[in-house]
């Protein structure tokens, strides 16, 4: 059953038979994300192997730095440490230092002391560069990964996948899902540039519960953006916001609100800009960005993973949408992405959602 | 040279001055047609370039802003202005946006002169072209030449800027064509002429730089002289380049500097005509000028032969009536039709000669009958002498017959003496008339004047010096060598007594004797001169006249029979004498004779003057 | 399946003609062996890998059959069939159109593959693209030369544009994901101090930067290199050579082709291994004939830091200058499922993909 509800996952969700695959999904992807999330390094234990290795680079430190007594320290990470590992690495390396005599300060100093923590295919290596006016010398020593074994080059390729959930032919700026407090329900959010509409999902399919009219002191610009805060229990248009319980659509109001309020959703006037939305590291990837094509509304779009930013290379496939990409924003969780899109062919606005899994 | 030639000569000159100066003419005016019909063809060829010229700028400009008007430059210009604008994505679409349009440089510009994408040098994308973002109204500029960095180095062309403005941001595009030699082989040109493009892409004079349609121009070393001037003062100009020392090798060349934005000079045209075509037209006209002269000439000389034979030919019959007349032939009738002056001419000359025959028949008739009546008085005053005392003596034997019959013997013994003596007197005088009346012709062969004239001045040796009377000196100047005429050696020698005695005669108180031969106009010339006493005009006049004599005696025939002599040898004799100094005789006797002897003619002295 | 290259002959004791064709040889060797090395080197008998060979034209088509006795288990396709020798713009066009599923793409075209909608993978950069001095010429014999050369080189430029992101510079001879150390090694342009040595070079000196005529990547990166060069000072031009084996225009030709002489060229070397070491030595190796560049071979138990020095070492002789590192990028039609980007050495892995008739080729 759950291998179905895979091979028909892009399918729209209003033609899913039963809610339970929506919710085996999710909590699929929650679990895939817990599995293959970070390894259960707390931040500041160090392994006792790599004591020895510190203590060895800290020796080479002090017999290559000679005759200068003080170093200025920069340490700077480039392997899959995390932060607690490196301040672990930093703070036992300057007392392996120091117990050489060595001193750590501020500049002006003898010499200036860069660190990097780097790793190569199957160790990681850990450089010192000792800098003393022109000329700079460099040492380093590695260290087995071990059990850990974490490895840019092995790590885990990334695969998008996407899910469409809702599509009409009315402007969807931003959607959202909400499990109901009751069992068995789900609600649907669509936020439109006129309308907040709530939707049960009864009878095998999303049944309008209430919509409720947004209004505007004056016409909404034509690139309006609208954001659904589904943990706030809000809604927010450009000069307007909703908000209320949202698993009770009957108390959510709309007032009017100062534009500038609203300036992070002003957008860019008739044009296209990159969308992105940071989401949680996800497969060795530390600093995932989900970021959308280049091309204008008149276009068919993708949204792709990136490290960082574009610059940085893609960690993913390409996922392909067939129009433009109007809206992306990270769910509340991290893991996910909503994406608002419009078929060019139908000239429907979709509603999707973007997951993140590892492996292709 | 004879009335014919010279009229045949001036009507040559005449024929070569005219078709001298007709070929001069012709060959000014063409060479002034053509070098117009060049000016011409060169200022539409110049005209036509800067129209080109223009035309591709407008095309270059057209294209350029078609580009900067398309929606694609557009949208590009808009990614472009967004802040953290990725440009590296259109680092290749110069290429392919230049390739459809024909432009063989094009590159996007971004607003601070960054090049963003390249057609021609695709790796030059990033750095600047920071003449671009110079203050500048491209729209207005139009098109203009610039000389362009390019992988294969410095190039020439001609460009155009259009720019695509977004908010305060620029996207300039920048294109043109390469000027070389594809925009030379677009040029419509004549056979004679041709372009040549010098591209001045570098301080110094590069052979290598200056192209025509095919590439490098072969002795374009030859163009340094005419580049560097255009270079130091950059106008148009024309200069020549003779390839050889053939002028038709030539070749003249307008000159057109090309400039820049800046009028910096970044290229020359050079359009050139080559004068072979010309040279050879001129040349052939020469020749055909020549051609038709040489046959002018030669058909004006058949012509003017012809014509000058035609016209001459009355003059020359006039002429050649007029030499019969003077030779003696008065029965001379010149046959010329005409009604003009020659015909007039000729019908007077004809009426002349027939008054010169009458005249001189009824001279001769006259002279006939002078001449008889000289003869008969002579005849009559020679005979009536003896004839009276014939008749005297006869009267005295009648009176002694009859009064003295005693005396009769002795008286007929005295008479008969007489009678007989005047009858050999009487025969004496018939007998020089018989001579004279009865001449012989002359038997001619080769005769040495220079011997008879010794042979008879030996014969008078003794007389000259002859007891009781003064002498006479014989002086000889006879020349060497001269040629044998064909002469009578008797009568020759008769002629020369005669004058002789005629010279003897002259000087009863002695004198010189002078005789001299010469050779001249294939006569040979005797003259005899003596230093006696003399003959009047008169005298002159008749002195070959037969019976006339200044002397007391003689018969008065010795001159005319040295005359007659003369005559019958074809040669003549002439007399000049002065009174009181001497008379000399002069005879001329041809050294061939011609066929027909002719009466000799006796010059007088008036007529020696005006000969001489 | 397209591959670029053309491949004569799959027999092992036949060298390849060019670096293509042997990356593409070893491609497939990868497919139809069971085991490879971790020096690179294939063993066991061909036809013991995931696949045999069932067709073989040479040079244009080959169809390897899945092994049905193939020791770690049968490959889910049936078969696999392989077109050669078609052009970057060919093979792309032909994954639009649907008529392959895999197709190689060069590096520089990967983008513009993914914006016009194919699905790209790209692997880690394992190539690498480097200028050479070759050791035969005098012009570039000078340290100075060199270094001139070296300083003026715009890295960033070439994998921004030229590259279109699709790349890493390089300042090292190993990246940084095998080595840990590439870091360490310069990428800094320094046109202002390529200029300051240009005075010390005889200022008639020209030189010649010669790439693969067939290789527009090469050809873009060498032109901007004579570009950044001649902003140097520095007269540099580019020239193509031909690829070796490449067939004259006219076989009957008798006449000798040209000798086209450069005095430095762009190589590219491909890591056997995401091993430094192995990868390290087989670059040595191959810089051996056309650098002279000679070095002490790497023990098995060389640290990272010998490797760095090795590495150092043979950077600072300025012989060789690395540019840029490539990824392995291949399009893959809709249907292509399981595709797992290869790690530097690995193969494509072509027994672990299946295809879902099902899927929407959009």
């Amino acid at each position: 059953m759950l291998l179905n509800a895979l091979c028909n996952w892009h399918k729209p969700m209003r033609l899913l038979p039963r809610l339970f695959f929506l919710r085996a999904i999710v909590a699929l992807l929650t679990i895939a994300f817990t599995v293959r999330s970070s390894p259960a390094q707390s931040a500041g234990e160090i392994p006792p192997e790599w004591g020895e290795v510190l203590r060895s680079l800290a020796h080479k430190i002090a017999a290559g730095a000679k005759p200068a007594k003080t170093f200025s320290l920069d340490v700077r990470n480039l392997s899959s440490l995390n932060e607690g590992e490196v301040d672990g690495i930093r703070q036992m390396l300057v007392a392996d230092l120091s117990s050489l005599g060595l001193k750590i300060r501020m500049a002006p100093a003898d010499a200036q002391l860069q660190v990097t923590l780097s790793e190569s295919a199957h160790d990681y290596v850990w450089v010192a560069e000792i800098r003393r006016g022109e000329t700079s010398d460099v040492v380093m020593v590695s260290a087995e990964r071990g059990a850990m074994k974490k490895s840019s080059a092995k790590r885990p390729s990334l695969t998008l996948q996407r899910k469409l959930i809702w599509e009409q032919e009315a402007r969807i700026l931003d959607f959202g899902l909400l499990e109901a407090a009751a069992e068995g329900a789900s609600i649907l959010v669509i936020l439109e540039p006129d309308t907040i509409a709530f939707y049960d999902y009864r009878a095998g399919e999303w049944q309008l519960n209430r919509g409720i009219d947004i209004g505007h002191e004056r016409p909404v610009q034509r690139d309006v953006r609208g954001r659904i805060d589904l943990q706030a229990g809000k809604a927010e248009l450009p000069g307007s916001e909703c908000a209320g319980n949202f698993q009770r659509p009957e108390t959510v109001t709309c007032i009017r609100t100062p534009a500038t309020k609203s300036a992070a959703l002003a957008g860019v006037r008739g044009e296209n800009a990159e969308d992105r939305a940071m989401v949680a590291p996800a497969c060795g990837v530390h600093d995932p960005v989900l970021i959308s094509g280049p091309g204008d509304w008149t276009e068919p779009d993708f949204i792709q993973m990136y490290e960082g930013s574009r610059q940085r290379g893609a960690v993913s496939q390409q996922i392909q949408f067939a129009g433009p990409v109007l809206a992306l924003w990270a769910s509340e969780d991290g893991k996910t992405a909503r994406v608002v899109s419009r078929n060019l062919k139908t000239g429907a606005y979709e509603a999707s959602i973007v997951s993140v899994s590892c492996g292709d | 040279m004879t009335f014919r030639s010279k009229l045949f000569v001036n009507f040559m000159l005449a024929l070569l001055v005219s078709v001298a100066l007709v070929a001069a003419g012709v060959t000014i005016v063409t060479r002034r047609a053509f070098a117009e019909l060049n000016r011409e063809h060169m200022d539409a060829l110049v005209a036509q370039f800067h129209k080109e010229f223009e035309r591709r700028g407008h095309d270059v400009l057209n294209r350029v802003q078609g580009i900067a008007d398309a929606e694609p430059t557009v949208r590009m210009a808009i990614d472009l202005s967004r802040p953290n604008a990725d440009i590296s994505v259109y680092v290749n679409d110069a290429r392919g946006v230049a390739q459809s349009h024909q432009l063989d440089f094009l590159d996007f510009v971004g607003t601070d002169g960054s090049i963003i994408s390249s057609a021609e040098w695709s790796a030059r994308f990033g750095y600047k072209m920071e003449w671009v973002t110079q203050k500048e109204d491209w729209a207005s500029r139009g098109s203009f030449l610039m000389k362009l960095d390019t992988q294969d180095g410095p190039a020439l062309a001609l460009m155009a800027v259009a720019t695509v403005r977004v908010g305060d941001k620029d996207l300039y595009v920048v294109g043109g064509e390469r000027l070389g030699k594809e925009f030379l082989a677009s040029l419509v040109l004549p056979s004679n002429m041709r372009a040549l493009l010098y591209l001045h892409l570098e301080p110094a004079f590069q052979p290598v730089n200056l192209i025509d349609s095919a590439g490098p121009v072969t002795e374009a070393e030859r163009f340094e002289p005419i580049i560097e001037r255009e270079r130091s003062h950059p106008s148009e100009q024309t200069a020549k380049i003779d390839w050889t020392f053939d002028a038709a090798s030539s070749e003249i060349f307008h000159l057109i500097p090309l400039l820049g934005r800046q009028n910096e000079l970044l290229g020359v045209l050079l359009i050139g005509n080559s004068l072979r075509t010309v040279v050879t037209l001129e040349r052939h006209i020469l020749w055909l000028a020549i051609g038709v002269a040489a046959m002018g000439l030669l058909f004006g000389l058949m012509l003017s032969w012809w014509g000058a034979a035609r016209v001459t030919l009355p003059v020359r019959k006039l002429a050649a009536g007029a030499r019969e007349v003077s030779d003696g032939n008065w029965n001379t009738r010149v046959a010329v039709r005409g009604h003009d002056e020659i015909g007039q001419l000729a019908q007077s000359f004809n009426r002349m000669t027939q008054q010169l025959v009458d005249q001189r028949e009824r001279l001769i008739q006259a002279e006939r009958v002078a001449a008889w009546r000289e003869v008969a008085r002579r005849l009559a005053h020679e005979l009536k002498n003896p004839l009276f005392p014939l008749q005297t003596t006869v009267e005295n034997l009648q009176r002694a017959s009859a009064q003295n019959p005693d005396q009769f013997e002795e008286v007929f013994r005295e008479s008969t003496g007489i009678l007989l003596a005047e009858i050999e007197n009487l025969k004496i005088i018939v007998g020089r008339f018989s001579d004279f009346a009865k001449m012989p012709q002359p038997e001619l062969g080769p005769v040495d004047l220079n011997e008879v004239i010794r042979n008879v001045v030996k014969l008078f040796e003794a007389q000259f010096g002859a007891v009781g009377r003064p002498p006479i000196t014989p002086e000889l100047h006879l020349k060497e060598n001269l040629p044998t005429i064909q002469a009578d050696t008797t009568l020759l020698h008769r002629v020369i007594e005669n004058l002789i005695l005629n010279a003897m005669d002259a000087m009863p108180a002695g004198g010189i004797l002078m005789m001299r031969t010469t050779q001249e106009n294939g006569n040979v010339d005797f003259e005899i001169s003596d230093t006696g006493t003399g003959l009047t005009h008169e005298e002159a006049e008749r002195i070959f006249t037969p019976y006339y004599t200044t002397k007391q005696h003689g018969t008065g025939l010795g001159l005319a029979i040295v005359q007659a002599i003369v005559a019958d040898h074809s040669g003549r004799i002439s007399v000049e004498s002065e009174t009181g100094v001497g008379t000399a005789f002069h005879v001329e006797l041809p050294i061939k004779p011609p066929n027909h002897p002719a009466t000799p003619v006796t010059v007088s002295e008036e007529e020696k003057k005006e000969e001489a | 399946m397209e591959i670029g290259a053309t491949i004569k002959s799959l027999d092992p004791s036949v060298a390849a003609a060019s670096p293509q064709e042997a990356d593409a040889k070893t491609e497939l060797d990868a497919l139809l062996y069971d085991h490879r090395g971790e020096d690179g080197a294939f063993a066991g008998t061909a036809g013991s890998g995931a696949f045999r060979v069932s067709e073989w034209e040479a040079g244009k088509r080959a169809v390897l059959a899945a092994n049905e006795d193939y020791r770690q288990g049968r490959p889910f396709v049936d078969a696999i069939e392989i077109q050669m020798g078609r052009s970057a713009h060919e093979r792309v066009v032909d994954l639009e159109l649907n008529k392959t599923d895999f197709v190689q793409i060069p590096a520089e075209q990967a983008r513009q593959a993914a914006d016009r909608g194919v699905r790209v993978s790209a692997s880690q950069p394992d190539e690498l693209l480097a200028l050479v001095f070759v050791r035969s010429r005098a012009a570039t014999g000078d340290a100075r030369v060199r270094e001139a050369i070296a300083r003026c080189i715009d890295r960033a430029a070439i994998v921004n544009f030229i590259l279109q992101k699709e790349g890493e510079p390089a300042g090292g001879l190993l990246p940084q994901w095998s080595s840990g150390t590439a870091f360490l090694f310069s990428l800094d342009t320094d046109a202002h101090g390529a200029k300051e040595i240009r005075p010390q070079i005889p200022a008639s000196t020209k030189f010649v930067l010669g790439y693969d005529s067939a290789d527009t990547l090469e050809q873009s990166v060498a032109e901007r290199i004579a570009v950044n060069a001649k902003e140097a000072g520095i007269s540099l031009a580019s020239r193509a050579m031909p690829t070796p084996g490449t067939k004259r225009a006219n076989a009957n030709d008798s006449k000798p082709e040209p000798e086209i002489h450069v005095d430095a060229r762009l190589i590219h070397l491909r890591m056997p291994s995401p091993h430094p070491r192995i990868s390290l030595t087989a670059f040595i190796n191959r810089l051996g004939s056309l650098a002279g560049i000679a070095d002490s071979p790497l023990p098995e138990s060389a640290s990272p830091e010998d490797i760095y020095y090795s590495e150092r070492s043979i950077i600072n002789s300025g012989l060789v200058v690395p540019l840029v590192w490539l990824p392995q990028v291949v399009g893959l039609s809709a249907q292509v499922r399981d595709w797992k980007r290869p790690e530097a050495g690995q193969s494509w892995p072509l027994a672990d993909v299946w295809l879902d008739s099902a899927a929407d080729a959009r």
